[in-house]
């Protein structure tokens, strides 16, 4: 597990480390990743919260079929997503013609592959906080008459929020290391869609010292997201 | 009437079961743990589906939602909102209501001090201890101004001290309040109950004023729940005649040949082992142990007819099938059992 860490870091030469990290490409690159890593997490929360009530509410065969096309993006190679959001979003994909023109090779386009890789993440956590949930809570609010509404908002939601939060936390360490769906769907365009990943590849081969300095700075937000996400849940019985 | 009349079946659970409760009077729900007592109060709060039919002062509540039914339940878990601070979870049901947030936190307030937890409010539920967890619990049902107040075992699971407080508090607090009680302590039925009913199995096997269910049950499984033994027979000139042909002198009771029973205390029975000398001034009922429990510093040894509370050091010579006489006082009062209720 540390080797390759150690590998790393042997690569990464120091004195000139700050230099690199703050050039404008690695600039770019981290600032575009951060803002399209962050608006993916909103939407996966958006978005996945809702699915993972679904998902619980279903009941028999269906439920297993849709939890796994749910689930698909976390085992599909990321180039093979990208390829499907490409022919679903691109200019000649399914929705090309409705969406007025193509969002293929756009900022936007980094967004929704992000958020298709880092989907299940949420939904997973979502779902297997409401299973192990008895609905006592719930049916104990109702007889003091709260709305479904209200049960919801301040019964249920308040309880889900360590799921939600680790969800979140790690659909945004999924989302800021996309590279496959990202390069397929979106491209790597200098500052629109060039996400640190992009660039640490592409500085691979001209610009090695560049690559494992941003590599370094992409694996010490991946720990410390990771250490973020798994502090023990707290309290609730 | 006025007051909840409850005819429920949930089928899943096989309880189906009648009760009824008059306005501003507590049920005692006695029975042993698995009868269906939960279950028949989580269909009568709505949060179980059931079918059969409810209503609560004349209105039918069927197809009423748990929401709109105005029917608190306190459960046996307490099911306190872990996420909410105490005054919160008090709160909770007067906003559910429409209050506003002062009223509500006003409300909470006054409860908490009811309850006796003045001060705790910003407590959270996993900082109480189980006493005030109940207090809280029961602080949270009554501000939600329910019409009905169902309390499943609200003294199960606490200390010696802690349930005897939380007993006196339930009584004062349940004075002119529709309520039903579900306990498998008779000791709760005598200090709460208007009326009493006992459920074994899914249903309710007899229903009737406390002091006519407690003092005069009319089945075994009644008079157990009650913490009485129940002797019965056939009257015959002044004693009850057992079906093995004891004689026992009795007062009161029904004419000759009607079935009747006296019930006793198993308190007041002696045991003799067999060859021991037998009291002559009481009847004796020959019987074999069926169980021995033990009761504090007492034990209760069970035959098949009888049961007799002894001291332990009498109970440890005793062993399940030993053959043993029950001693029965001669006086006591006998009823008919084959009239209703």
């Amino acid at each position: 597990m540390l080797l390759p860490l150690a590998g790393l870091v042997a690569r990464v030469e120091w004195d000139q480390f700050w230099t690199l990290v703050t050039s404008e490409a690695s600039l770019t690159a981290l600032g575009l990743s951060l803002r399209t890593a962050l608006a993916a997490t909103g939407l996966t929360v958006a978005l996945g919260v809702p699915l993972g009530f679904v998902l619980h509410g279903m009941r028999g065969p269906a439920r297993g079929l849709v939890r796994a096309v749910v689930l698909a993006p976390l085992v599909l190679p990321p180039v093979v997503g990208g390829l499907a959001l490409l022919y679903a979003f691109g200019r000649r994909g399914l929705l090309g013609e409705e969406l007025g023109g193509s969002i293929a090779f756009t900022t936007l386009a980094v967004v929704i592959a992000q958020t298709f890789v880092a989907m299940p993440f949420m939904v997973v956590s979502v779902e297997s906080a409401l299973a192990s949930r008895t609905g006592r809570h719930e049916a104990i609010a109702a007889t003091l008459g709260a709305s479904r509404t209200r049960v919801l908002a301040r019964v249920t939601m308040p309880a889900l929020a360590p799921a939600l939060a680790t969800g979140a936390v790690l659909a945004f360490a999924r989302a800021l290391g996309e590279f496959g769906a990202t390069l397929t769907f979106a491209g790597s365009l200098a500052g629109v869609t060039r996400t640190a990943p992009l660039e640490i590849y592409l500085a691979r081969e001209t610009d090695p010292a560049a690559a494992a300095a941003l590599s370094l700075v992409l694996v010490a937000v991946a720990i410390g997201v990771v250490a973020l996400a798994y502090r023990p849940v707290r309290g609730a019985r | 009437m006025s007051g909840l009349v409850a005819d429920l079946a949930v089928e899943a659970r096989g309880v189906a079961a009648e009760l009824a409760v008059g306005a501003g009077r507590t049920l005692v729900l006695l029975g042993p743990n698995g009868s269906g007592k939960s279950t028949l109060l989580e269909a009568i709060a709505g949060i179980v589906p059931a079918a059969g039919a409810l209503t609560l002062d004349g209105a039918s509540l069927t197809g009423v939602g748990a929401r709109d039914r105005r029917i608190g339940l306190l459960s046996q878990d307490d099911a306190l909102f872990p996420t909410m601070s105490v005054r919160d979870n008090v709160a909770f049901g007067p906003r559910a209501r429409g209050a506003s947030r002062a009223d509500a936190k006003a409300a909470a307030e006054d409860w908490l001090a009811r309850v006796g937890l003045a001060g705790l409010g910003d407590r959270r539920p996993g900082e109480l201890s189980g006493g005030q967890a109940r207090r809280v619990a029961i602080a949270r049902a009554l501000a939600a101004e329910p019409r009905v107040l169902l309390l499943d075992e609200p003294f199960a699971g606490l200390d010696v001290a802690s349930a005897s407080a939380t007993r006196a508090l339930v009584a004062t607090l349940l004075a002119d309040r529709t309520a039903v009680v579900t306990t498998h302590d008779a000791l709760d039925a005598h200090a709460l109950a208007d009326d009493v009913a006992v459920m074994e199995a899914g249903r309710v096997v007899e229903h009737g004023p406390a002091a006519a269910v407690l003092a005069r049950p009319r089945t075994p499984f009644a008079a157990r729940m009650a913490a009485r033994v129940l002797v019965t027979g056939t009257m015959h000139g002044g004693a009850l005649v057992t079906g093995s042909g004891v004689r026992i002198p009795v007062t009161g009771g029904p004419g000759a040949g009607a079935a009747a029973g006296i019930a006793v205390h198993p308190a007041a029975i002696a045991v003799a082992r067999d060859g021991e000398p037998r009291d002559p001034a009481r009847v004796w009922m020959d019987d074999a142990v069926v169980a021995v429990e033990p009761r504090g510093d007492e034990v209760r040894v069970h035959g098949r007819d009888a049961a007799a509370d002894v001291d332990a050091a009498v109970a440890a010579v005793l062993g399940v099938g030993d053959v043993v006489g029950f001693g029965v006082e001669p006086g006591a009062p006998a009823y008919a059992l084959t009239s209703g209720r």
